[in-house]
């Protein structure tokens, strides 16, 4: 049975984009077909992980949403961009990174009922296993909408006053919209942190499982986003923590 | 292109309601209203038995909740193969309001784009 899946947190810069690369490429190395699509209409990114610039973008989430395309003509099938040992297939439905289209959907706004009916048609129309949206920070229409629909959710934090205080709300958003699943990844621990303690105090104060702590990596900003962590860096701690992610997800 | 001419129908027939759901609306419902629209979005569309059967209440109460919903606008009722379905009804996303100078500026960015395209 398919699933479909919201990545989100509260606040900009926890690693949305690249959890949500990363944990696809490795559903589709297990042999799944996998759909991403980037909600984040406003600032969209997550195509430049799977290396696609705006010329490679032959329909977006956007031609969709003004009624241009069907949405399976979005879908871009970026198996081979990985360049790794797949079974299964990836699919990205990116948004658009054009100024003037963004501009458009910020001043005419879109049919909220349309973007609904694209998640549910895009796990139809492509056969999906799994459906991962990369969500917009914070709470707004769309990450209300993603996670009102999502069979599981992950909520990013990193270790961080603010974060901490806007998870608080975000899980309590999720709950008032009873998602059947969630969990916390806290994501860009300092090394010298107790990565045992931190999980057990987050799992205690959200009352949430936590399905990883991945630690700061030098090797992860230096890839600056340009491709796919895991692929990169098969053997490497943040690997295997987003791999114990995945296998939650999946459960 | 069949499917975007369903599309453009539903659109046209939905705009005929009054009002229409934004996901924000869920968070201060009615806990039963919400749940009846939250099982609704999450099938993206469900038949009275169906719903039915997911409250655990009979036909005829299911009937008129929804029948409220649909009043409120927070839901539509669409034939689909003989049959009756219940959709969530989602207004538009509002347009965002800015200072003038602000859009003018992005209509000379759009401009420009459209220039660059074009050569």
């Amino acid at each position: 049975m398919s699933k479909i899946i919201s990545i989100h947190s509260f606040r900009g810069g926890t690693g949305k984009s690249n959890t949500t690369a990363n944990v696809s490429a490795l559903m589709a190395m297990e042999g799944y077909r996998v759909g991403v699509i980037d909600t984040d209409i406003q600032s969209p990114g997550i195509h430049v992980l799977f290396g696609m610039d705006e010329d490679d973008m032959k329909h977006s989430l956007n031609d969709y949403l003004w009624g241009k395309c069907d949405i399976e003509e979005t879908a871009h099938d970026v198996t081979a961009n990985l360049k790794a040992d797949i079974k299964g297939e990836l699919f990205l439905i990116p948004s658009s990174i054009k100024a003037g289209e963004i501009a458009r959907v910020l001043r005419e706004g879109y049919d909220v009922g349309l973007l609904n009916d694209g998640f549910h048609e895009l796990v139809e129309k492509l056969n999906l296993d799994l459906l991962m949206i990369d969500t917009h920070p914070g709470l707004n229409e769309e990450t209300l909408l993603s996670i009102a629909i999502s069979d599981a959710l992950t909520i990013i934090l990193r270790p961080d006053q603010q974060d901490y205080q806007g998870t608080g709300v975000t899980v309590e958003v999720a709950r008032k919209l009873s998602v059947p699943r969630m969990v916390l990844l806290v994501n860009k621990v300092p090394t010298t942190f107790d990565f045992a303690e931190v999980k057990a105090k987050v799992a205690e104060t959200y009352d949430c499982e936590v399905a990883a702590v991945l630690p700061h990596s030098d090797e992860m900003m230096a890839l600056a986003s340009s491709g796919i962590f895991v692929v990169h860096y098969p053997d490497h701690t943040v690997t295997s923590e987003l791999k114990k992610l995945t296998n939650r997800l999946l459960a | 292109m069949a499917g975007l001419f369903d599309r453009l129908q539903d659109e046209i027939n939905s705009r005929e309601q009054p009002g229409g759901l934004s996901p924000v609306d869920l968070l201060d419902m009615p806990p039963t209203m919400a749940s009846i629209i939250k099982k609704i979005i999450r099938k993206n569309g469900m038949k009275l038995s169906e719903i039915a059967a997911a409250l655990n209440k009979n036909p005829e109460e299911t009937q008129q909740a929804l029948d409220e919903l649909v009043a409120k606008g927070f839901i539509r009722r669409v034939e689909v193969k003989q049959e009756y379905w219940y959709k969530a009804h989602f207004g538009r996303k509002a347009d965002k309001t800015l200072n003038q100078s602000v859009w003018a500026a992005l209509d000379k960015v759009v401009e420009e784009e459209q220039e660059k395209e074009e050569k």
